[in-house]
């Protein structure tokens, strides 16, 4: 064997007193080297030296006189189980809780009877609040996996556009009417005044942009030979403007 | 050192009773192991009271699970030791210990001067060993070294088996012997030539 398994193998046996008929090769070998014999008396005297350090630690060591009578006091004291520790800990939650309420109510009634304003600021932009929370959501809306949706199917209402009240002014209706989509007759609905029994009805009125209304009449009688006289000579214009009423 | 303490014929079925007369008893007769590993661990006397208060309190409350068969001194030093380690831990450190500063100053007038300081020196190193020693290799040398107890009151105390036992106590006084100087690795009185182990 190689002398430094040996000089293991001593330490081991020394260490815990275990020689016997088997070590008779490590004692011979113990016997002939020096090296392990230092080994060896080195780990006796350390562990001699340890024996004593170890002794210092209690030097003198005695609990106090008074000991007893504490533990005496503490295993006799009721033992406080899980039941009164939950009670005692709610008692001082439902303490706690009573104070926090106190404190929020004389809070509550001071800022009522002084009127003052409560401000509930926000975070300021481009502060680092905001930063996170904007890059959080971002990040966020970047995971978000991309699923295609079918289009909106709903079919699309036409809209309808209906003069709640017909202007008073004809000319008003008119230009209203001409500037309404569609070039046929246009449905106009006029509000009827409230004292038809608070009944709604609708007029409908159809305006017909036809031909000038001519305003010749026809020729008094007694005056048909001048007038046939005249036909021959004077050609009956219609001055009258377009659209006005006679 | 191997602290004696036998227990008295009935004491733990006394106790049982509710008898303090017997519980009194058991701390008188159990007291001195369980302070001496407390402080041990602890380097602290105040320390090591409060563990040994507590050890007792929880022994008088658990009473009716001791087995009278039995010695119970081994429950007693695993509760004492886990109660130290407990402590030690949420303490985080160690408070400067009371007496290592009496040993200092306590020194044996007999020995020769130089002697002394190198006695001291080594004794310091070897504490400051033991301090930084892992728990279980630290309850191993505790029990084996400071208490006398055998592998096995030793192994059965820390819960694990004979050879866990030897192996903790190996790599401790490994650990040790690494922290002493080279020149104080030579015991006195061997032969003087000076050789380096390399390991």
């Amino acid at each position: 064997m190689r002398c430094r398994r040996i000089c293991r193998e001593l330490l081991w046996l020394a260490r815990f007193g275990e020689f016997g008929p088997s070590s008779a090769p490590h004692l011979d070998h113990l016997a002939g080297c020096g090296g392990c014999r230092d080994e060896v008396g080195f780990d006796r005297a350390l562990v001699q030296q340890l024996r004593i350090a170890l002794a210092e630690r209690i030097e003198q060591a005695a609990p106090s006189p008074g000991a007893w009578g504490v533990i005496l006091e503490r295993a006799q004291a009721p033992e406080r189980g899980i039941g009164a520790f939950l009670h005692g800990q709610a008692g001082v939650l439902a303490a706690r809780l009573r104070t926090a309420t106190a404190i929020s109510a004389m809070a509550l009634a001071g800022i009522i009877a002084t009127s003052t304003q409560v401000a509930i600021t926000l975070p300021e932009a481009g502060s680092v609040e905001t930063e996170m929370l904007t890059s959080t959501a971002g990040e966020q809306f970047e995971r978000q996996a991309i699923v295609p949706r079918a289009r909106d199917t709903v079919a699309r209402v036409p809209v309808m556009y209906v003069a709640t009240a017909a202007p008073s002014d004809p000319e008003a209706a008119f230009l209203v009417n001409a500037s309404l989509p569609g070039t046929g007759p246009v449905a106009v609905t006029v509000e009827q005044p409230v004292e038809s029994d608070h009944e709604e009805s609708t007029i409908e009125s159809t305006l017909s942009l036809g031909a000038p209304v001519s305003r010749a009449t026809p020729l008094d009688p007694v005056d048909r030979e001048r007038a046939q006289v005249a036909e021959s000579v004077v050609t009956l214009v219609d001055d009258t403007a377009a659209g006005e009423p006679f | 050192m191997r602290v004696e303490a036998r227990q008295p014929d009935n004491l733990v079925k006394r106790m049982q009773g509710g008898d303090l007369d017997a519980f009194e008893e058991f701390f008188n007769t159990f007291k001195r192991p369980v302070y001496a590993t407390a402080l041990a661990i602890t380097r602290d006397p105040f320390l090591a009271e409060e563990v040994l208060q507590d050890c007792f309190v929880k022994t008088y409350r658990v009473r009716e699970r001791l087995d009278p068969a039995r010695s119970p001194l081994p429950w007693l030093q695993r509760v004492t030791i886990n109660l130290c380690y407990s402590r030690v831990s949420r303490r985080k450190t160690l408070a400067e210990p009371i007496t290592s500063l009496i040993t200092n100053l306590v020194v044996d007038l007999a020995a020769r001067p130089d002697q002394v300081v190198e006695s001291r020196e080594v004794l310091e190193v070897l504490q400051r060993g033991i301090d930084a020693l892992p728990p279980k290799q630290q309850t191993a040398v505790i029990l084996y070294y400071l208490h006398g107890y055998s592998l096995a009151e030793a192994a059965e105390i820390a819960d694990c088996n004979v050879g866990t036992m030897k192996s903790r106590l190996h790599y401790a006084l490994k650990a040790l012997r690494v922290r002493l100087p080279v020149e104080r690795r030579i015991p006195v009185g061997t032969v003087a030539t000076v050789r380096v182990t390399t390991r």
